[in-house]
């Protein structure tokens, strides 16, 4: 299709990972939705690279994909240490950030 | 022999200064000081006037330089020496002089000498000042400083409410005018750009040499009608004469100084300084003349029922005032000068009579007064020779004045409406004056005496400023005979013996009249409502404090109240409209801070969607081109 | 025509996906919804002409990620029985995603000429530039990676191990 029917594709992802990083109350939910995001990303990356011809795009997805898998590697780590912590992992209880 | 002409002003203001500070360890609260330095200033005055005198196309301008502006004129200080500064010098000087003498009789007990005879002094060291004025903007200056003594001398005894608000009105009224004369100054200065501001020599130069177009002509009609409004303030007259029989709660010294014999002349002394600028301009000839008749009318209608001796002589100021301004109306200053000088004497003279009364019998009140004849002989004399020249009956010099400015208004009024309507009301007012004058002499001296007053001549001290006085009220008429001296006054005598014993039988009519009704003591009104209506309005001065006072009350006061209605609410109400915003959204931010993270993943990407927007919409815009 | 077509289906089918994440009422329907997206995008990464993109995304996400969601999910429940969620839309949050994605969209159709062609990326030019060019990147992503091992397992012990 057009170039520009993807990259809108990309940009709905992107809104619907916003949402659900803004709203959902489970930790584990915030972080996929972090991953949707990241997912859109990297697919708009691949369109450039395929529309254009330039492989740089698709080099760049390949290090992107990489990357964000060890991100959430990282993220659910510290989920794990919360829920050990806190006996819960609704958002709610990340109260900490105060004086 | 100009060079000793400045310390005419200069005398009383040191005067003023050592009884000012040093008073309190002076004989009789600094008297003899004051009255010593005022003989000195009219030794010299006399010199200035006998100087003048002899040569009578005398005019001198002498100045020095104050400031100038960069883009124009400069402004200046200087002695302007002809005719009417010698006139007006000699009048003050001597009226002055007189005062103070008799004072130290009169207000021998008063409790604060010392700023009675500095304040005194200092008003004639300004009164010479502004006579000495070479221009505009000096003698505006002498004329808000006489204003200023005149509020310190009619509040003299300020304790008493009624003299501290008859002090107050007299300055606020006089301030309408003053505002006027400003007014006109200004117009006057940006018009003419004579290279010396203001200046009346030069500005009778610039009004001879400019052909003045339409415009000009209304700028000019303009410029001396307000300087007018100023005179009208000054002069009591209508509308702004309010002040004036309030003006009698200061001590009658000071109403026979000021509120007599120089003051209020100062006024009329502005309008013949403005005359050479009054010829280009006939419309203000007319009000003026109008104004004055219709003045000189007007306050000798309140004056024939008030029972206060002074308020009497207050009105006949008023009035005599108003027969000076239909002189300079029907352009004739010497006309003006020449009632002046006599008016001021005999004014002067009836004043201080009334103040030798007074101290007698320690009352204002006529209808208490009676029979004082037989008691205060040289006092009762020199009044009658005052009232007599007041009336206009030869030989006294109210004759001849009155009778001047009378011929010269008639000789104008045929073709002229305005000016018959003026030398009627003139004419009808002597019979008036007689009356009135009259009325005042024969309730106070005449009659059956009261055994409780035990009434007393003055001492020596208060008796010879009358007798002086009163010379100079019978004898004047020599200095018509003096051919330098209407020369001097400029005007021509003509006798139209018409006039001249029409005026003389009205005044004795008026006497006559008075003598009828009051000799025999007081009579009463006759019954009839309209009579009594018509008394009550003289009574009430035509309700004119009434209304001024209401005008004060609810227009001035009330726009008051709207602006401050106006600051309190609206300009406050913006302040503190800010401060409780800033209070409002401090309390709405203060809850960001809930450390909550999820609220700051919000914060963090709203700041982000801003900063997107501004990158990619709203810099494009600003930095223009394409996008 | 049929790239168009299968375009057009696995985006449907990502949308429908990405719905899912966000409407379901158990966590473990997330993980689900969320594999199947992943899937669905290296479908469309296939169909995009970039196969090898495309093989790498199923790999590791649909693989790897995925399992490590189920292993997050599984290893955070408080019961064996949870109760449901109440999904509630929440407006506010809306209007500011909306936003963005207006944003974003409105900056894509402020250019004119977009290709209408697939272009297909073969390997030779991938591994060429990835060895070649950027070498460095490829390294230090190695070196993140490892980093970021070390780091989880580090968080996540407890006291007396290791």
């Amino acid at each position: 299709m057009n170039e520009i029917v993807m990259l809108s594709l990309s940009g709905i992802l992107l809104g619907m990972g916003l949402y659900g990083v803004l709203t959902k109350k489970n930790l584990i939910v915030v972080i996929a939705s972090i991953e949707i995001m990241i997912n859109s990303a990297i697919l708009n990356f691949v369109i450039f690279s395929s529309y254009n011809n330039n492989p740089s795009g698709d080099l760049a997805a390949l290090f992107f994909i990489a990357l964000a898998a060890s991100e959430v590697a990282v993220g659910l780590a510290l989920a794990l240490s919360i829920f050990r912590k806190r006996k819960s992992v609704n958002i709610d209880i990340l109260n900490l950030l105060r004086w | 022999m100009l060079d000793i002409f400045y310390l005419i002003p200069l005398f009383p203001v040191i005067a003023f200064l050592i009884i000012a500070f040093y008073g309190n360890y002076l004989k009789e609260g600094g008297a003899y000081i004051a009255l010593f330095f005022a003989l000195i200033s009219l030794v010299i005055s006399i010199y200035m006037f006998v100087a003048v005198l002899t040569q009578p196309s005398y005019s001198s301008d002498v100045y020095i330089t104050w400031f100038s502006l960069p883009s124009g004129p400069t402004f200046e200080i200087g002695m302007l020496i002809d005719n009417f500064s010698a006139i007006m010098i000699f009048v003050v000087q001597t009226v002055s002089f007189l005062v103070i003498m008799f004072s130290i009789g009169y207000m021998h007990d008063d409790p604060s000498l010392r700023r009675y005879y500095a304040e005194i002094s200092l008003f004639l060291g300004v009164m010479s000042g502004l006579v000495l004025s070479d221009n505009y903007l000096e003698m505006f200056i002498f004329w808000e400083l006489v204003g200023l003594c005149s509020y310190l001398l009619i509040g003299f005894w300020y304790e008493k409410p009624s003299a501290a608000a008859a002090a107050k009105k007299a300055f606020l009224v006089t301030k309408v005018g003053d505002v006027m004369l400003l007014f006109g100054m200004i117009i006057l200065l940006d018009m003419s750009h004579t290279p010396l501001a203001l200046n009346f020599t030069q500005l009778y130069a610039w009004a001879a040499s400019s052909s003045f177009n339409a415009a000009a002509l209304n700028t000019l009609t303009i410029v001396t009608f307000l300087i007018f409004g100023g005179a009208v303030g000054k002069s009591a007259q209508f509308p702004l004469h309010v002040w004036l029989p309030d003006a009698m709660e200061g001590p009658t010294t000071v109403s026979a100084l000021i509120h007599a014999a120089t003051m209020v002349k100062a006024g009329v002394f502005l309008m013949v300084r403005t005359m050479p600028l009054l010829g280009y301009t006939q419309f203000t000839e007319f009000v003026i003349a109008a104004v004055g008749g219709f003045t000189a009318f007007f306050a000798a209608t309140m004056a024939l029922v008030s029972p206060d001796i002074k308020r009497v002589l207050a009105y006949s100021t008023i009035s005599q005032l108003g027969y000076m301004f239909v002189a300079i109306g029907a352009g004739s200053a010497g006309a003006a000068m020449f009632h002046l000088m006599s008016h001021a004497f005999f004014k002067a003279l009836l004043f201080l009579a009334a103040g030798s009364v007074i101290h007698a019998v320690k009352t204002q009140d006529l209808f208490k007064m009676g029979g004082l004849y037989s008691k205060m002989k040289i006092t009762s004399l020199t009044m009658l020779i005052g009232a007599l020249s007041l009336s206009g009956i030869p030989p006294f010099s109210g004759f001849f004045s009155k009778d001047l400015i009378l011929d010269v208004v008639y000789s104008k009024s045929p073709g002229s409406l305005v000016y018959t309507i003026v030398f009627i009301l003139a004419f009808i007012t002597v019979y008036l004056t007689a009356f009135y004058m009259f009325r005042l002499w024969f309730m106070t001296f005449y009659g059956k005496g009261r055994p409780e007053m035990h009434a007393h001549e003055s001492p020596l001290v208060m008796a010879i400023p009358l007798i002086v006085l009163a010379a100079f009220a019978t004898f004047s008429w020599a200095f018509m005979l003096y051919h330098p001296f209407t020369q001097m006054i400029t005007v021509s005598l003509s006798f139209n013996m018409y006039l001249m014993s029409g005026g003389v039988l009205l005044g004795l009519a008026g006497i006559g009249t008075a003598y009828v009704m009051y000799s025999k003591g007081i009579p009463t009104l006759p019954s009839s409502s309209f009579v009594k209506g018509i008394h009550k309005m003289l009574y009430k001065k035509y309700w004119f404090d009434e209304a001024y006072g209401a005008f004060s009350l609810y227009v001035v006061y009330g726009f008051a109240k709207l602006i401050d209605l106006f600051d309190r609410y609206i300009i406050d109400g913006v302040i503190n409209g800010i401060a409780t915003g800033a209070s409002m959204m401090s309390k709405y931010w203060a809850n960001a801070g809930d450390s909550l993270v999820k609220n700051y993943v919000l914060y963090i990407i709203s700041g982000l969607i801003g900063i997107l927007i501004l990158l990619v919409y709203i810099f494009p815009f600003v930095w223009g081109g394409a996008y | 025509m049929i790239t168009d077509l299968l375009l057009l289906l696995l985006s449907f089918f990502a949308i429908f996906f990405a719905v899912g994440v966000l409407y379901s009422r158990e966590v473990v329907h997330v993980v689900i919804y969320i594999a199947g997206l992943f899937i669905d995008l290296g479908g469309l990464y296939i169909v995009l002409s970039s196969p090898y993109v495309g093989a790498v995304q199923i790999f590791v996400y649909g693989g790897a990620v995925t399992v490590l969601l189920m292993f997050g999910v599984m290893l955070t429940k408080r019961t064996i029985k949870e109760k449901k969620e109440k999904i509630v839309t929440q407006f506010d949050y809306a209007v500011i995603v909306a936003l963005l994605v207006s944003l974003y969209v409105g900056a894509l159709f402020s250019y004119t000429n977009y290709p209408t062609e697939l272009y297909y990326i073969g390997y030779y030019s991938l591994s060429n530039n990835m060895f070649g060019t950027y070498i460095g990147t490829f390294v230090l992503l190695g070196i993140v990676i490892m980093a970021a091992v070390i780091g989880g397992v580090y968080i996540v012990k407890e006291e007396d191990q290791l």
